[in-house]
């Protein structure tokens, strides 16, 4: 029997090869495309340790000019008061501290190696500051819940620090390690998003505080951080500078975490904020669930559903060309199975057969799996992949079975109907 | 023994065998003759399991032929020798590949390459046997066809039109070579147009 395969595998070398392409382009065009499909209904329901509570993060997608303030503050407003979500804002933006002399370790970069010290930076309104990057996360005040913040010096944020105007001194909290070179009351300059503000110290955080980013991803601890609250600020903008400081601020403020009960689809949340968003003139956000794995991105724009027909369309052209391809090479090895079969126990025959297709499916499916690893450098769904190939093999296997249970001996031998 | 009861086939509405009762005795040679079209292929198919009748009964040795295809697989390779009308020959493997095809994991190498030698100089294939079917000619091919056939010494031997190809003097060399596979006990059944090809038969039949 080894003769046997040897020779069908040799023989139909380059059919076997296009098959084994074939294969791959309909594996990994079905992978693609139930990824985005599962993304986009929401069925991919993460098994996170509250599962009572799904997770999607957004981010503003739309244009950074001064007259998207205004939607933007309404988005927010709205998206606040939506009965589907809860909204978690943060926001990792880093501060242009003036005339900084504290240690180098708060600066923004320093544990990755591209600190830069003190710098000159510009405001839009034309003035130069010396002024160094230092890391700062902004919070909304259901975070501190959330994270189960608490502060053991000075006190924790209240309702009143998220309500300010142009002008007024921004309470900040440090992170633990402030606490070696600053204190309570300490009053510093800095440019936030282009604008120049007056901070005060109000409080520190306890020490190894931290917050995750994703809801439950890896944690980002807040010892070296200045922590803002992520304020509202909605009197109308003295001039152009202020007007384009709440665009940045304001998208920064809704690029944020959204929580939402398991019973809800993020297809729904999906829909509520596209709502959200066009009523204000704002494109889609873009949007990410939460899953165990990492994000993985939810697209409801029409491209996408362009792209997800293409796809369909992708799928079915494979499909076709594969059940050809697969019925071609039953076929041809029927001719010479049937010549062998004159002289050669039948079941060998029929197991070579199964032996060569479970060959092609299992050298497909590795590629497949090279392929996503090379385009997503991420393996979700790799089980599916292989569940749904073993599936495809015990089917193909049933499928070869029966043909070969009926397949018409003499049809290849009287009619002289020979292959090449 | 090979006995066949009151065959019916069919195709379709077309009836090749209404009633058809045959008994061919072990170790002769019958030949089987009729127009075109006139059942030599069908009946040879029924006898190789390679076709199923509509009813009747056929039976080797007393027992009756079985329905299942593995088994007809196995009472193929293990008692008949087969040379259908298409010679059915893999055309990407050599001749030797061919004839040799079902003594592949019975027998050794060089008991092998000792049958084929012998019966390649009987049947004048023996400068052949590294060429493909499709480089041989018909003849040829026909030939490499029945040394397949013969060279597991199987009790039957089914022939259909075996010498279909053969110019008269290739012709004798097949008579003898039944013949000699009938002195060691071997039941040839061979269809044939040409009447001169079947003298040396023990039993003619003459199909409607
Ligand atoms: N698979 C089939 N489907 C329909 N009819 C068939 C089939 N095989 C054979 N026949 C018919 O059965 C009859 C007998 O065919 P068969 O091949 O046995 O003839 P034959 O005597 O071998 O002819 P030839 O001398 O040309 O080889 C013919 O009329 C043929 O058309
Ligand atoms: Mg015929």
């Amino acid at each position: 029997m080894r003769e046997c395969v040897r020779n069908d595998v040799q023989r139909n070398q380059r059919n076997f090869l296009i098959l084994i392409v074939i294969n791959t382009l309909l594996f990994a065009s079905i992978y693609f495309m139930s990824v985005y499909e599962f993304n986009f209904y929401g069925f991919y329901h993460a098994s996170l340790p509250n599962k009572q509570k799904q997770m999607m993060l957004i981010d503003y997608s739309g244009k950074f000019t001064s007259d998207q303030a205004v939607p933007l503050i309404n988005t927010d407003q709205q998206m606040k008061k939506s009965k589907l979500f809860s909204m978690y804002e943060m926001y990792d933006q880093f501060i242009e501290w003036v005339h900084y002399s504290g240690p180098d370790k708060f600066g923004d970069g320093y544990e990755e190696g591209h600190f830069q010290g003190e710098k000159s930076v510009y405001q839009y309104n034309g003035k130069t500051y010396a002024s160094t990057s230092i890391k700062s996360t902004q919070l909304s005040l259901n975070c501190f819940s959330k994270f189960s913040l608490q502060t053991d010096r000075g006190r924790g944020f209240q309702e009143s620090d998220y309500n300010l105007h142009f002008g007024d001194t921004v309470p900040v909290l440090l992170g633990h390690e402030f606490t070696e070179t600053y204190k309570v009351g300490d009053q510093f300059k800095a440019l936030y998003l282009f604008s120049l503000f007056n901070f005060e110290v109000v409080g520190f955080l306890k020490e190894d505080s931290y917050i995750k980013q994703n809801g439950y991803g890896p944690a980002s601890y807040l010892d070296r951080d200045v922590i803002l609250p992520m304020f509202n600020i909605t009197d109308s903008p003295k001039n152009q500078d202020d007007a384009f400081f709440r665009t940045l601020h304001y998208s920064n403020k809704t690029s944020c975490l959204l929580e939402y009960d398991s019973s809800v689809t993020a297809k729904e949340i999906a829909e509520e904020l596209n709502r959200i968003s066009s009523s204000n003139g704002l494109p889609e956000y873009q949007k990410y669930k939460v899953t165990e794995d990492g994000l993985a991105q939810i697209s409801t724009n029409q491209m996408y559903r362009a792209l997800s027909v293409g796809k369909w369309l992708v799928f079915f052209v494979c499909m076709g060309t594969f059940i050809l391809l697969i019925n071609r090479q039953i076929k041809a090895h029927l001719v010479d199975y049937t010549i062998y079969s004159l002289f050669m126990s039948y079941q060998k025959i029929s197991l070579s057969l199964m032996l060569e297709m479970t060959a092609c499916i299992l050298a497909s499916t590795f590629f497949t799996i090279l392929i996503i690893l090379a385009l997503s450098k991420s393996l979700m769904y790799a089980g599916e992949l292989l569940l749904s190939s073993g599936l495809l093999i015990v089917l193909l296997t049933v499928y070869i079975y029966f043909k070969m249970q009926h397949v018409d001996l003499k049809k290849y031998l009287v009619e002289g109907e020979q292959n090449d | 023994m090979i006995e066949m009861k009151n065959l019916v086939k069919k195709y379709g509405g077309k009836v090749v065998f209404s009633n058809f009762s045959l008994s061919i005795q072990q170790s002769s040679i019958v030949g089987l003759y009729g127009r075109s079209g006139s059942g030599k292929t069908t009946l040879l198919n029924l006898i190789g399991g390679l076709d199923l009748p509509d009813s009747g009964d056929i039976l080797v040795n007393h027992k009756k032929l079985t329905k299942s295809l593995s088994e007809l697989a196995d009472y193929r390779r293990t008692y008949l020798g087969i040379i259908p009308q298409s010679f059915a020959l893999l055309n990407f493997k050599s001749a030797f590949y061919n004839i040799a095809l079902p003594l592949i994991g019975k027998a050794g190498k060089e008991e092998i390459e000792k049958e084929i030698e012998i019966l390649s100089e009987k049947l004048e294939i023996n400068t052949l046997l590294k060429d493909r079917p499709t480089e041989l000619s018909a003849g040829e091919r026909q030939r490499v066809a029945i040394a397949r056939a013969v060279i597991t010494k199987p009790a039957v031997i089914l022939a259909d039109e075996p010498t279909s190809a053969l110019d008269e003097t290739t012709q004798s060399i097949i008579k003898d070579l039944f013949l000699q596979e009938q002195n060691r006990g071997c039941t040839i059944i061979f269809s044939s147009h040409n009447k001169t090809f079947g003298e040396f038969a023990d039993k003619i039949i003459q199909l409607p």
